[in-house]
């Protein structure tokens, strides 16, 4: 072989050589993403329902299990929530008969003010899951918000939801807002504002204006999300409050009895209409003991000079739940107009929790007194308002039923509903 | 005359066997000449024919004759990105193009001594991103200038072989700037340790402050060559280069208030009124607190170095090279900064290895004299996975360069090269690494490119 070809041979095999090695170096990219472009940032907005409030708390351990980490499990995309380090903030109940919160061994006993702050490795500067517990329709766009609330600051720190939902530029968002609207009132059994004791449901134009707001903002930010707008639960259908029928049940009274520390009874007006189609909250059993009403329960209002709230707080008659259920129908009508507008889908709640209450053992109307950990039945958590662990997943799931309808995607159930 | 079979092909096969890649450069450069940088770098087993073999091999400086005086500059101009996952956006690096000088002179004293001088740059970085690269709480700006100046002496042994070298003084400067995050700064202290302002809400690179600290140093080393003829057509080299570490002991570090644009709610943890800005919690920080102006305080090692190579002048008019080169990056464990106010102390570990290159070259002569040249150096990264941060994404570089030599009548020579870095891009991190256990947390890819330009004026007289 000739020297030239020789030198040619050599001087290729350098270039090769470099060539080769760029090859071969891998172009790293990030984690691959599975589940379809419109998935690959998600938000999640919202309230304690949206955040995985359990048990009248909140913990790591029940944030994991909320619908929206579910749901990102689901869409194979990144999602991050602002953990609550265990035992909680506050620690959820751990028995309804006591009423003691999850106490962890060498723990001073939790109360419902405990607070163990942020868990510091879920400091992030991204957030998915921007809902915070007690958020009504006004505080996704309002910094100082509904009322003093220290979790809005341990979640958001000092944005709002919308604000901080940003920040993710999202591409989906479920959005759950509106139940704290009426919640609080209607659990209270509507007690008149002047008692001072809860503040009145948002007026049906006054949620419109917010939820708009909230939309409009959200949308001029991230102008082509997708995603999902959840109807407000009926909330008279939460298994906290009970028919007034089942006061005609001596062991629900004893239940009742040991509760408030002394003995009660319903008064005659629980037996007959209107007064035994009135849904009582379990709660009168703490205002029997505070003395605000009293132990011979009514079901229709009976003030009198010693009680003046008697058969009003804790108590729903049949006026207020259809006032209850036709303000929600309201927030509810709204609700799916906008989703229709903005081209997301709309999902009721409602139907739900009505195949819910047809499964034995789901829910109990009334509560097992008798049981410190099923009070309420499985489907609920030891506050009677909160969903359990396994009804996030049959909430993920139908809303996966309603993205597929709307998107015609392929996502998958989650397992184990 | 043709070259024996196995020696012919001697030069293919050994770069075949040689690894294609594990080599690292961390924040050294290759800048120090013009002919150096025209022929991928290789130039200690076969220095080219000036007084810049101060630097590649100070031996060759025995072979010179007369006076030789090179007078070089080169342009830098870095171009990198950061891709975070998860569509979180995408940053450019906003580095200005660096200029490095380098100066040689070597005299020649007799036939056996030579004496000279050189002035280069063996070590730098300018790391820079724009103001909202969520990384700027590692670095918003690194710049790391040294210059060495290292006196020379080489000395003829006999016929074939020379040695050489001297001491080396270092000059330093370094400029850190970067941003604080309110996350990680203490609002209280709790029952089992401080609070932070991240345990009570606030986000993650949530920006307050952001902090300048200059400072420069000087050190000193040495640096040694050796240079002979192996057999005919062959010459071999090596030198090294001590490591110099620099203590920026005199560092003078600024802090300016950066507006959060956050307002605490009702019912906040930290007991304020509604609607309180979180600027107003701070302020007092910046003019009676913590950070107000005061000394700073860092060192940075600028590790030894090694090279030997080969150079084969067989093939007629062709001179053909390759180094093997090894950096003792293993001595960079941390970058430590300390501040007056000890509570401001920050660590980030960087832990990297020792490393290597391949460095090849090729130089053909013109009838006309002219010097076509052309290489490649393949150098992979020092840093491990879990340090490939804003301030030195450092990867796996593939150099391709290529260079020109042309005399201007007897006594002078222009050289021109150009050198062209790609990198494949790696998974780095925008979180700094504040202690050897925490985890890997890489969120992106860096990707990084350069175009170097390099002339020299070339005297011999």
């Amino acid at each position: 072989m000739s020297r030239t070809s020789n030198l040619l041979r050599g001087a290729a095999v350098a270039g090769l050589l470099g060539i080769l090695a760029g090859c071969q170096a891998e172009h790293t990219t990030g984690p691959l993403y599975t589940g379809g472009a419109m998935f690959q940032s998600y938000v999640a907005l919202g309230n304690s329902l949206t955040s995985g409030y359990q048990s009248g708390g909140i913990d790591d351990s029940t944030q994991q299990r909320a619908f929206p980490v579910l749901l990102a499990q689901q869409f194979g995309t990144r999602f991050t929530y602002p953990s609550l380090a265990n035992p909680g903030c506050p620690p959820p109940i751990a028995n309804f008969q006591t009423q003691a919160r999850v106490t962890p061994p060498g723990y001073p006993p939790s109360t419902s003010t405990s607070c163990y702050l942020r868990t510091p490795t879920s400091i992030t500067d991204v957030l998915n899951n921007v809902a915070v517990p007690g958020a009504n329709s006004i505080d996704p766009t309002s910094i100082l918000g509904s009322g003093p609330n220290p979790l809005t600051t341990f979640v958001l720190g000092g944005m709002t939801q919308v604000q901080r939902a940003l920040v993710a530029k999202p591409t989906f968002a479920t959005i759950w807002i509106g139940n704290n609207d009426i919640l609080a009132t209607a659990l209270a059994g509507l007690p008149p504002a002047a008692a001072g004791i809860t503040a009145p449901p948002t007026p049906v134009p006054t949620f419109i204006t917010n939820y708009a707001a909230m939309m409009s903002q959200l949308i001029a930010g991230a102008p082509n999300i997708k995603g999902v707008l959840l109807g407000v639960v009926q909330v008279a259908a939460a298994p906290q409050l009970f028919p007034a029928a089942a006061l005609q049940s001596p062991a629900f009274d004893g239940g009742l009895s040991f509760a408030a520390g002394t003995a009660v009874s319903p008064a005659p007006d629980c037996l007959t209409p209107p007064g035994v189609n009135s849904l009582i909250n379990i709660q009168i059993t703490g205002a029997i003991k505070a003395g605000l009403v009293s132990a011979t329960i009514h079901c229709v209002k009976t003030p009198s000079a010693l009680h003046p709230l008697d058969g009003d707080l804790f108590v729903l008659d049949a006026a207020e739940q259809a006032t209850v259920y036709n303000t929600i129908s309201a927030y509810n009508a709204y609700i799916k107009a906008k989703a229709d507008s903005v081209g997301f889908a709309y999902w009721d709640p409602n139907p739900v929790l009505a195949q819910l209450a047809a499964v034995p053992g789901a829910i109990n109307y009334p509560p097992n007194l008798a049981s410190a950990t099923q009070t309420f039945g499985t489907a609920f958590s030891l506050d009677g308002v909160h969903p359990s662990s396994s009804t996030h997943i049959l909430i993920a799931n139908s809303l996966i039923d309603a993205i597929n309808a709307k998107y015609g995607t392929s996502v998958r159930h989650v397992p184990g509903s | 005359m043709s070259l024996h079979r196995f020696s012919r092909y001697g030069l293919a096969l050994a770069v075949l066997a040689l690894p294609a890649t594990a080599f690292a450069q961390g924040f050294g450069l290759n800048e120090m000449n013009s002919c150096g940088i025209g022929r991928g770098y290789a130039v200690t087993g076969s220095p080219c024919q000036d007084a810049s073999t101060i630097f590649s091999n100070p031996a060759f400086a025995a072979a010179l004759s007369g006076n030789s005086l090179v007078l070089g500059a080169t342009s830098i101009a870095v171009k990198g990105t950061f891709t975070r996952d998860s569509l979180l956006g995408r940053w450019q690096t906003d580095i200005p193009t660096a200029y490095v000088p380098n100066v040689y002179f070597n005299h020649k004293q007799s036939d056996n001594l030579a004496w000279g001088f050189g002035v280069y740059v063996p070590y730098g970085l300018t790391s820079e991103w724009p103001g909202n690269f969520p990384g700027r709480f590692v670095a918003d700006k690194a710049a790391i200038q040294t210059i060495y100046f290292q006196p020379n002496i080489a000395w003829k042994i006999n016929d074939n072989w020379m040695i050489g070298g001297g001491p080396v003084i270092g000059h330093s400067t370094v400029e850190l700037i970067q941003s604080a995050d309110l996350s990680q700064q203490t609002a209280s202290a709790g029952p089992t340790g401080p609070i932070t302002f991240g345990m009570l809400g606030i986000a993650q690179g949530t920006e307050f402050a952001r902090g300048t600290l200059k400072g420069s140093a000087m050190s000193y080393g040495f640096a040694l060559g050796v240079y002979g003829k192996i057999a005919k057509h062959w010459t071999m080299g090596a030198r090294y280069l001590s490591s110099l570490n620099f203590n920026y002991s005199n560092g003078k570090a600024t802090f300016q208030q950066v507006p959060t644009g956050l307002t605490l709610s009702n019912g906040n943890p930290l007991g304020a009124p509604a609607g309180t800005p979180v600027d107003a919690l701070v302020a007092s920080q910046f003019t009676s607190g913590a950070l107000v102006a005061q000394s700073g305080a860092t060192e940075i090692a600028h590790p030894d170095q090694a090279e030997v190579g080969v150079g084969y002048d067989g093939f007629d008019r062709w001179l053909l090279s390759a180094d093997y080169y090894w950096v003792g990056w293993k001595r960079f464990h941390s970058l430590d900064v300390q501040f007056a106010n000890p509570a401001l102390n920050t660590t980030q570990v960087e832990d990297y290895n020792n490393s290597s290159a391949i460095r090849m070259g090729a130089q053909y002569t013109g009838a006309n004299s002219w010097q076509w040249r052309v290489g490649f150096a393949g150098v992979a990264a020092a840093a491990p996975d879990q340090t490939v941060t804003p301030i030195l994404p450092d990867q796996d570089r593939m150099n391709y360069t290529a260079g020109l030599g042309i005399p201007l009548g007897k006594a002078w020579t222009i050289d021109a090269a150009y050198a062209y870095v790609w990198t494949p891009g790696r998974r780095g991190r925008i979180v700094g690494r504040s202690s050897a256990s925490q985890p890997s947390f890489n969120d992106g890819v860096y990707t990084l490119s350069a175009n170097i330009i390099s002339v020299s004026l070339k005297a011999s007289f």
